[in-house]
């Protein structure tokens, strides 16, 4: 029985990195790509923003690492915190394009889908418009709650917010995502309950 | 603070989360973590190139303080002679300032040729022996002091004075000097058989 090599703390592994040790520096990325990227990935809705989000936040812990205080917060904390940052810019951006453009369609599409795969695709498409539809302010509180299901005082260290005005933020989020998503919750029911 | 909190509806009605599993994310693509590699590689060959840049400006500076501390050392004016102010002329002047080094021979000193010793100085090498005619002496000095510009003779001293007259001036012829009027050491001196040139050698 081997016993397992000692794991090296976030904040070991960045003194590691300062000192030039590559390896040390992608043990941190890995550790954390998954909630960056996927946070990312929600809050801007592409592919090619939460890459850019992504890898601009792991390159500031290079860049400033002073800026990372370990007493604060732990490091996930602090790189949701970051993506929260580059991703709300390229969300005002979007969010204002998307309102300047009008109400999304939000209604299912009437068309025939047979395949299962296309409408899981359509589903996944719906809940998307829905979610890019939310202010940034209310997305971001919901992603982090629902998805990432980090608790309200994590969520408020990130988000630089009181707790009460997260719990808010995120009252308000749930009950737009639900009235846009009224329609689809009912016919989604009425399918499975076809399925069945 | 209750973790479950944050995953309930919070109005009693259907939880989201079902539904909003439906939008699956991707895993983030490989190509983020080759990115992330060539940034962490330039910017460590950019901190070793700004630490190579200091180690020199160091050195250069380092380089530069010893330069010119040693040349200011260099430039402190010496202690003595405070009319020198060239270097080149400080031998001449030391030799003046001592008359009593010329060595002239005297009347008793037949074997000796007259020569002027130029004072030793230290660490300097030594200089070779200048050898001149008897009476010499006192006009290099004379010529050593003109050349440094200063006109104070030397006591004890007395400066031979030299008339100069033009090209078509009558010839002068000259006078007939007395065995008593020579100095002592001209007695003892003069040409040997007939020899070509003639050379003076004590008698």
């Amino acid at each position: 029985m081997t016993a397992d090599p000692p794991t090296r703390t976030d904040g070991e592994l960045l003194g590691a990195a300062a000192r030039g040790d590559e390896e040390a520096f992608l043990e941190i990325y890995r550790r954390h790509q998954g909630r960056v990227y996927r946070f990312a990935f929600r809050m801007t809705g592409s592919p090619e923003a939460a890459r850019d989000v992504t890898h601009t936040c792991f390159a500031s812990l290079l860049e400033a690492p002073r800026r990372y205080q370990q007493q604060r917060a732990d490091l996930g904390t602090y790189l949701c915190a970051a993506a929260r940052n580059q991703s709300l810019r390229q969300a005002r951006r979007t969010w204002r394009e998307a309102a300047m453009r009008g109400a999304v369609d939000l209604r299912p599409s009437r068309g025939p889908s047979p395949l299962e795969l296309l409408l899981t695709e359509e589903r996944g498409r719906i809940v998307r418009d829905a979610l890019l539809a939310l202010a940034p302010l209310h997305r971001e509180v919901l992603i982090l709650a629902e998805y990432e299901e980090l608790d309200l005082a994590t969520i408020a260290e990130i988000v630089g917010a009181k707790v009460g005005a997260v719990k808010v933020r995120l009252h308000r989020a749930r009950q737009k995502l639900r009235r846009a998503l009224e329609g689809y919750m009912t016919c989604g029911a009425v399918a499975t309950q076809a399925r069945t | 603070m209750d973790p479950d909190e944050t995953s309930r509806s919070g109005d009693g009605r259907e939880p989201l989360r079902p539904i909003l599993d439906q939008w699956r994310v991707p895993e983030p693509p490989r190509e983020i973590e080759w990115q992330l590699r060539r940034t962490f590689r330039q910017r460590r060959r950019a901190g070793q190139r700004r630490r190579q840049a200091w180690v020199a400006v160091a050195a250069s500076l380092t380089l530069l303080a010893v330069f010119l501390s040693r040349r200011s050392e260099d430039a402190k004016p010496p202690v003595v002679a405070p009319a020198a102010t060239k270097p080149a002329l400080l031998a001449p002047m030391v030799a003046t300032a001592e008359p009593h080094r010329v060595e002239v021979p005297a009347a008793s000193a037949a074997a000796s040729s007259p020569r002027v010793t130029p004072p030793a100085r230290a660490g300097r090498p030594a200089e070779p022996e200048v050898l001149v005619e008897p009476g010499q002496a006192e006009l290099l000095v004379q010529f050593a002091r003109n050349l440094r510009g200063t006109r104070q003779a030397p006591p004890g001293v007395s400066m031979p004075q030299i008339e100069v007259v033009g090209a078509d001036a009558p010839a002068v012829p000259i006078p007939y000097a007395e065995a008593a009027s020579v100095p002592a050491h001209r007695t003892e001196w003069g040409t040997v058989g007939d020899q070509w040139p003639p050379i003076l050698r004590p008698l």
